[in-house]
């Protein structure tokens, strides 16, 4: 498989067929990353768009730093689109009427989950709660970070975390509930 | 770590690697948004500023070369006809070829009147200095000074050189085009410059767990009083020094004194680096200010073409565009306040032109806090050392 540094050389020489297989490389996660932040699979694509625009207009820029940080690179660029675009449409922000939330679930058993479902779920979560837990999870920013890169406090992003991850273990109990209801049917 | 936190970890890991389907015509979309060239090489700060300063200097040049032009044909006609004035009653060409002063010339005969001999008391060693000083001389005395004497006393030496000045030729004695004396006359000068301080500043700091957050970890609870730093994360900022280019206008106020103002255009970048385990995330501001300083020069030396003088000042800049840059996606950032700033220097002109010389000048600046939450090199390193490098241009008498 080609790596990441003969990927980057191809492009620098100017080969335009490497820029597809940089795509096609990054492309399935980036659809995964973008649907995780966005919820919406039209939103997600445009997203992704535009972020390939600026992953193949800036490459000749970036600098390699060991194989894997080509990959993170186009994640960043990724997550930073999405996070404009929630930021456009003003979907981000404090949840101001938090919804009652039952006690947290001890470590619900996401092994037992598809990939495909728990990926669908975070999006489904609510703009501001799915925001602070993919930045917190996947991206492993602070909460002052996060409180900077939002505009809230870093209470908020704590508060909205512990929000987001007893929603998210809920609806994996209700999920794995469902399957066992399906199955004995 | 908490026990409820290990299931977050597994869900990381779950979708580390998980990819969605991907819309077949997404490709046709994003290749239609791409221009055609290859993609451009990195952008190399220190290249922008060779650029920047190569660009201030030509410009320079031409401005330099648009106002000498057809100012030095005016100069010439007056110094010629200065030439003719001041040179035809003072120097005798004798017939074993060495020239002398003519004791008995008019305008000597008129500087006798004073008692002051031929050189009228004239001590000062720069033109301005003479110009002024000979004048109150005269008129204190009550006598009469003619035109042409004025013009004369611009041009002679001091008393201790009486009979020094009795071998010099008229090339010795006539003002030339670039001799101070002939700038001095000017009262008006325009400047432009570029300057940059010397260095920015760098830090890196580990970051500290938010207080809350501690009590929900089972094994810092024992720590809950003490600062919790964040392992595999740390903060860095690069504050790089600003870059100024300028457009100065001075006004002499007295011979030694001048006073200056004009606006100055400053350009501030930082890099801000979180590094998250292996990764690093940059984020580069770049800050505009548009400036208006208002300083004071006193010249201090002058030796021929060369002069050393001493400046202070005060600068009061408005931020005109802030904009911060993360993995090639640009959001706007709150503005900076109006800063003020104080300055000293010391420079070094050298007048090569009628109109004009190059000069260097170091000097101090220190950046008043002004109150706002901006961070760059005026906030991180409010007390500068720069170089300041310009030319200047005199116009108008």
């Amino acid at each position: 498989m080609e790596t990441e540094k003969q990927l980057l050389q191809a492009i620098a020489k100017g080969d335009r067929v490497a820029f597809r297989r940089l795509y096609e490389r990054f492309a399935g996660h980036a659809v995964a990353v973008a649907l995780r932040y966005m919820g919406s699979p039209d939103d997600a694509q445009d997203v992704v768009q535009d972020a390939f625009v600026k992953v193949l207009t800036k490459v000749g820029g970036f600098t390699y730093r060991g194989e894997g940080s080509l990959k993170s690179w186009v994640m960043r660029i990724v997550v930073n689109t999405a996070l404009d675009s929630l930021r456009d449409r003003t979907m981000l922000g404090v949840q101001v009427e938090l919804p009652d939330m039952p006690e947290e679930e001890a470590s619900p058993p996401v092994d037992r989950v598809p990939p495909g479902v728990l990926n669908r779920m975070i999006g489904e979560l609510p703009p501001g709660y799915r925001t602070v837990l993919n930045l917190h999870v996947f991206e492993g920013y602070s909460h002052q970070r996060i409180g900077e890169l939002l505009g809230i406090r870093e209470n908020t992003s704590a508060s909205q975390l512990t929000r987001a991850k007893q929603l998210l273990a809920r609806r994996i109990s209700e999920y794995l509930k469902q399957q066992t209801t399906d199955e004995t049917e | 770590m908490k026990q409820n936190d290990d299931w977050t970890i597994k869900l990381r890991d779950r979708l580390a690697d998980y990819e969605e389907p991907v819309p077949a015509d997404l490709w046709t979309a994003i290749e239609g948004q791409l221009p055609v060239a290859a993609p451009a090489p990195a952008r190399r700060v220190w290249l922008w500023r060779v650029a920047a300063v190569a660009a201030s200097l030509l410009l320079l040049v031409g401005v330099a070369q648009l106002f000498m032009q057809p100012a030095t044909e005016t100069m010439n006609e007056c110094l010629a006809e200065d030439a003719q004035m001041v040179a035809k009653p003072r120097v005798i060409n004798r017939a074993d070829g060495t020239d002398e002063i003519d004791e008995n010339s008019e305008v000597n005969r008129a500087n006798r009147a004073d008692g002051i001999d031929g050189n009228n008391g004239n001590n000062g060693t720069d033109g301005i200095d003479g110009e002024n000083e000979s004048n109150e001389t005269n008129e204190a005395d009550g006598s009469y000074v003619p035109q042409e004497n004025l013009l004369s006393q611009e041009t002679q030496e001091p008393a201790s050189s009486v009979s020094d000045s009795k071998n010099r030729t008229v090339e010795g004695v006539l003002p030339t085009a670039g001799t101070h004396a002939a700038k001095d006359a000017h009262r008006l000068q325009i400047g432009l410059l570029a300057s940059s301080a010397v260095e920015g500043r760098s830090t890196e700091q580990p970051v500290l767990m938010n207080p809350s957050m501690v009590s929900q970890y089972a094994s810092l609870a024992s720590r809950r009083s003490e600062p919790v730093y964040l392992t595999d994360y740390t903060e860095s900022e690069k504050h790089h020094a600003p870059v100024s280019l300028g457009l100065m206008v001075s006004y002499t106020l007295t011979p030694r004194l001048s006073i200056g103002s004009g606006v100055v255009y400053t350009q501030l970048s930082s890099d801000f680096i979180s590094t998250v385990k292996q990764h690093q995330i940059v984020r580069h501001q770049q800050m505009s200010y548009v400036g208006m300083p208002l300083s004071l020069q006193y010249r201090l030396l002058q030796y021929h073409g060369l002069r050393l003088y001493g400046g202070t000042g005060v600068q009061a800049d408005l931020n005109v565009h802030a904009r911060m840059e993360q993995d090639g996606v640009v959001r706007t950032v709150a503005h900076d306040r109006l800063r003020l700033s104080a300055s000293v220097s010391a420079g070094v002109q050298y007048d090569f032109g009628m109109f004009g010389g190059v000069y260097v000048e170091p000097g101090l600046r220190y950046y008043l806090d002004n109150g706002s939450e901006t961070r760059n090199a005026m906030t991180e390193r409010p007390l500068g050392f720069g170089v300041q490098l310009g030319y200047r241009i005199s116009i108008g008498n």
